[in-house]
């Protein structure tokens, strides 16, 4: 029971009762069931017209498809108004609440609320969760959200020692959207933060210790709950003060021990937030891009840290535009940026707007007041990179409209060692993919035949065997034909095939055997970096049986020069 | 005033048929038509012709058919006659330039540098397509004929022709694809032609 001198304002709320069959992981003998009598007492001279309203949280499925996979559910606040009930001078009213929750099922935490139409103070209140059998009560404390008492920071013990419960209650008290901020501390100084909890209008919401331990889903700043931590402090935070309430209710029921902590602190102006952006730094070549998030983050008057939580500016700029842009992710605390140029720049997060408080003297409340900060990260854009890979075998790249049959000598669009009866020549089918950074067409390849040899037999006119041994082509330049290059504008891979083979005959009659190599090298350079390139080596081998006939084991294609042998 | 002009040019043909340069074109001609001899001659034929449009028209009236004649393709008489038809442009051996696109490919001319290697920049450039290069260098007078062929040919032979059209490479070459692309049903000349001209 609340002291009324304390009280504030004509609003009293509690959160978690418990109804009907409680969780089984609760521990709590089969048949177990609650009952919740909310006890009302007007303390005034004159009768007082109260309303009263049960809110309760459940987990239901979600309607659309999940942007996460994993969760196919959400959770959705309910509000029941009770009606109204004029209690008299000093008369005192019980209120049931948990027949409003019979026949609910996956009920997350429930809260109640009371308003009354008298001063502050005029009405106060009391709730017991009982069991049927008297063994388990379970007391809630009814306050008002704006009491004296009720201050900035709450600061509870936990533990969940020998299978204990330990779960914190937060119930929003107003009728608009409210933020919480918690962080569970440990003994040896380490802390685990949550992301920032959003509490629709008088919702009641639960953060269960031991499932969070359970669960070693990763924190704020990617830590994850200590294996080992059984116990410590939880400290919590409205964003805005007076507009939450909170308690960590500890049970063990094999051990029939209950606490309920609900004690507050005042850090008020000592709480600090600041904005900033994530990554502080960016880079990466161009043609790339980087997300950069707005956030924020702060310490109370115990220098617990809270956040960083993701906060969306008023706006986004970027100091040169020639170098890097900006494009939205469809969140407005994200933006992705874009590199344009070699060079360094930074991105701005304007206008944040964050909360700061004040100790108002005259009412000795803690107030909060908006004001605005830019932030901004460093982006370096590097010059764009490339990267080659050559196939010999299979089929080519997805994306590649390249044929090989564009050529009038070839008879097949597979990569690897080719015998073309039809056209009388031998191939070896290779696809070059060149990956850059930025775009395709700002990228041109040469290619330059390093060294080659054919050694073999070939029947003259006059039918004899004359053996040759020569180079197949003179070294130097050799395109590659732009009708075998694709790079389109907008397009961050460039194809290019060759099919370097021989005819069916040397000089004057046809081959009868023969070893084909030849090495070359292929380059990429930049159109707009001209110091920027790529290169690769790589060689061709055709080995032609008597017969003739290619032999398709020694015929091969790879990376690197080889010998002529 | 007009007798002695006319007197006057005659006599500078006259002299020029006795001591200038078309007998000595007549000379290499029929060197160019022996095989023991013709490797040898078709460079000397391409130097005089070049810069003499007696020597060019002589050959002009001639090289056509040699080129239309039954020579095989690897007879080196035939192929420097395709490829000295091309050299020098003469526009009159185009009817049988593409009359001899119904033989196979083949490189040669006294100055083919083929012995048999390949790459796709080679195969690009002709090396292996003697007549192909010679249209290819006769340039926009062959487009009309190799539009024809481009629009009724085989598919070997509209692709050999898309091949000619690229080394042309000039505004009625790109035109003759682009008239034919609507109703080009061969993937590969398709794709070639697309890709040539820019569309994807």
């Amino acid at each position: 029971m609340v002291d009324p001198r304390i009280t504030r304002s004509n609003t009293l709320a509690g959160v978690h009762f418990r109804s009907g069959s409680p969780d089984p992981s609760e521990g709590f003998p089969d048949g177990t069931s609650f009952n919740s009598p909310l006890l009302l007492a007007n303390v005034s001279n004159k009768p007082v017209k109260t309303h009263v309203s049960v809110n309760y949280t459940t987990q239901e499925n979600l309607q659309m498809t999940p942007v996460d996979p994993k969760k196919d559910t959400e959770e959705k606040a309910h509000s029941v108004p009770l009606g109204d009930i004029t209690i008299a001078p000093g008369d005192v009213q019980s209120i049931e609440l948990s027949t409003t929750l019979a026949g609910v099922t996956a009920v997350e935490d429930s809260g109640v609320d009371v308003t009354y139409d008298a001063d502050p103070g005029a009405i106060i209140g009391h709730l017991t969760s009982v069991d049927q059998s008297g063994d388990y009560s379970f007391e809630v404390p009814i306050k008002d959200p704006a009491g004296m008492n009720e201050l900035t920071d709450g600061v509870y013990p936990w533990s969940i020692e020998n299978g204990a419960n330990a779960v914190l209650h937060l119930k929003n008290t107003t009728a608009d959207d409210q933020n919480a901020m918690v962080t569970l501390l440990f003994p040896d100084g380490a802390n685990y933060r949550l992301d920032l909890i959003s509490l629709k209008p008088y919702q009641s919401i639960t953060v269960d210790v031991q499932k969070l331990k359970a669960s070693q889903k990763k924190d704020v700043i990617k830590q994850v709950f200590p294996t080992t931590a059984v116990s410590g402090q939880v400290q919590w935070r409205p964003e805005t003060p007076n507009t939450v309430i909170g308690r960590m209710e500890q049970t063990d029921a094999k051990d029939g021990i209950a606490r309920s902590f609900s004690c507050s602190s005042l850090c008020c102006m000592n709480y600090g937030a600041s904005s900033f952006l994530s990554p502080g730094s960016l880079s990466g070549a161009v043609g790339n891009n980087g997300l950069v998030t707005g956030e924020y983050s702060g310490t109370d008057c115990n220098y617990v840290p809270f956040g960083p939580y993701v906060l969306a500016p008023g706006s986004w700029t970027v100091d040169s535009s020639t170098i890097a842009s900006l494009s939205g992710t469809g969140y407005y605390y994200q933006e992705q940026v874009n590199y344009l140029k070699q060079g360094t720049t930074n991105v701005w997060g304007r206008n944040f707007n964050l909360l700061g408080y004040y100790l108002d003297n005259y009412t000795n409340r803690c107030r909060s007041y908006h004001y605005y900060e830019d932030a901004s990260a460093s982006v370096t854009v590097n010059p764009p990179t490339c990267n080659i890979t050559l196939n010999f075998n299979g089929s080519k790249t997805p994306g590649d409209n390249l044929m090989f049959t564009s050529d009038f000598r070839e008879c097949s669009e597979g990569l690897g060692p080719i015998e073309c009866d039809a056209k009388q020549w031998w191939h070896l089918n290779m696809e070059g993919v060149v990956t850059v950074s930025d775009n395709a067409s700002r990228w041109v390849i040469t290619q330059q035949l390093i060294s080659s040899r054919k050694h073999g037999h070939a029947t003259d006119s006059l039918g004899n065997h004359v053996a040759f041994d020569q180079e197949v082509l003179p070294a130097g330049p050799d395109g590659p034909s732009a009708a075998f290059i694709q790079n389109p504008a907008g397009q961050k891979k460039l194809f290019w095939l060759d099919g370097p083979g021989h005819f069916f005959q040397n000089g004057t009659g046809p081959i009868t055997d023969m070893i084909f190599t030849m090495n070359l090298t292929d380059t990429v350079e930049s159109v707009d970096y001209p110091n920027v390139i790529c290169t690769v080596n790589w060689h061709a081998r055709l080995e032609v049986d008597f017969g003739p006939a290619l032999n398709m084991t020694s015929s091969f294609g790879g990376y690197g020069l080889i010998n002529l042998d | 005033m007009i007798r002695t002009s006319t007197l006057v040019f005659t006599v500078i043909v006259a002299a020029s048929n006795a001591f200038g340069q078309t007998p000595n074109i007549g000379s290499l001609y029929d060197q160019l038509l022996q095989s023991s001899d013709t490797n040898r001659a078709a460079p000397q034929v391409f130097q005089i012709a070049k810069n003499d449009a007696a020597a060019r028209n002589y050959l002009a009236a001639r090289l056509p058919s040699v080129i239309a004649s039954n020579r095989s393709e690897n007879d080196p008489v035939w192929a420097n006659a395709v490829r000295l038809a091309g050299q020098l442009k003469i526009v009159a051996a185009i009817p049988a330039l593409v009359q001899a696109l119904s033989k196979p490919a083949v490189a040669g001319g006294y100055d083919s540098t083929a012995t048999g290697g390949y790459t796709f920049t080679i195969g690009a450039k002709l090396v292996y397509d003697v007549v192909g290069r010679a249209l290819a260098d006769i340039g926009d007078p062959s487009v009309p004929a190799l539009a024809k062929i481009l629009a009724n040919g085989d598919p070997d032979a509209r692709k050999r022709v898309f091949w000619i059209l690229v080394n042309i490479d000039s505004p009625a070459a790109k035109q003759a694809m682009q008239d034919r692309l609507p109703n080009e049903t061969d993937p590969a000349i398709k794709g070639a032609i697309e890709h040539h001209l820019g569309i994807r």
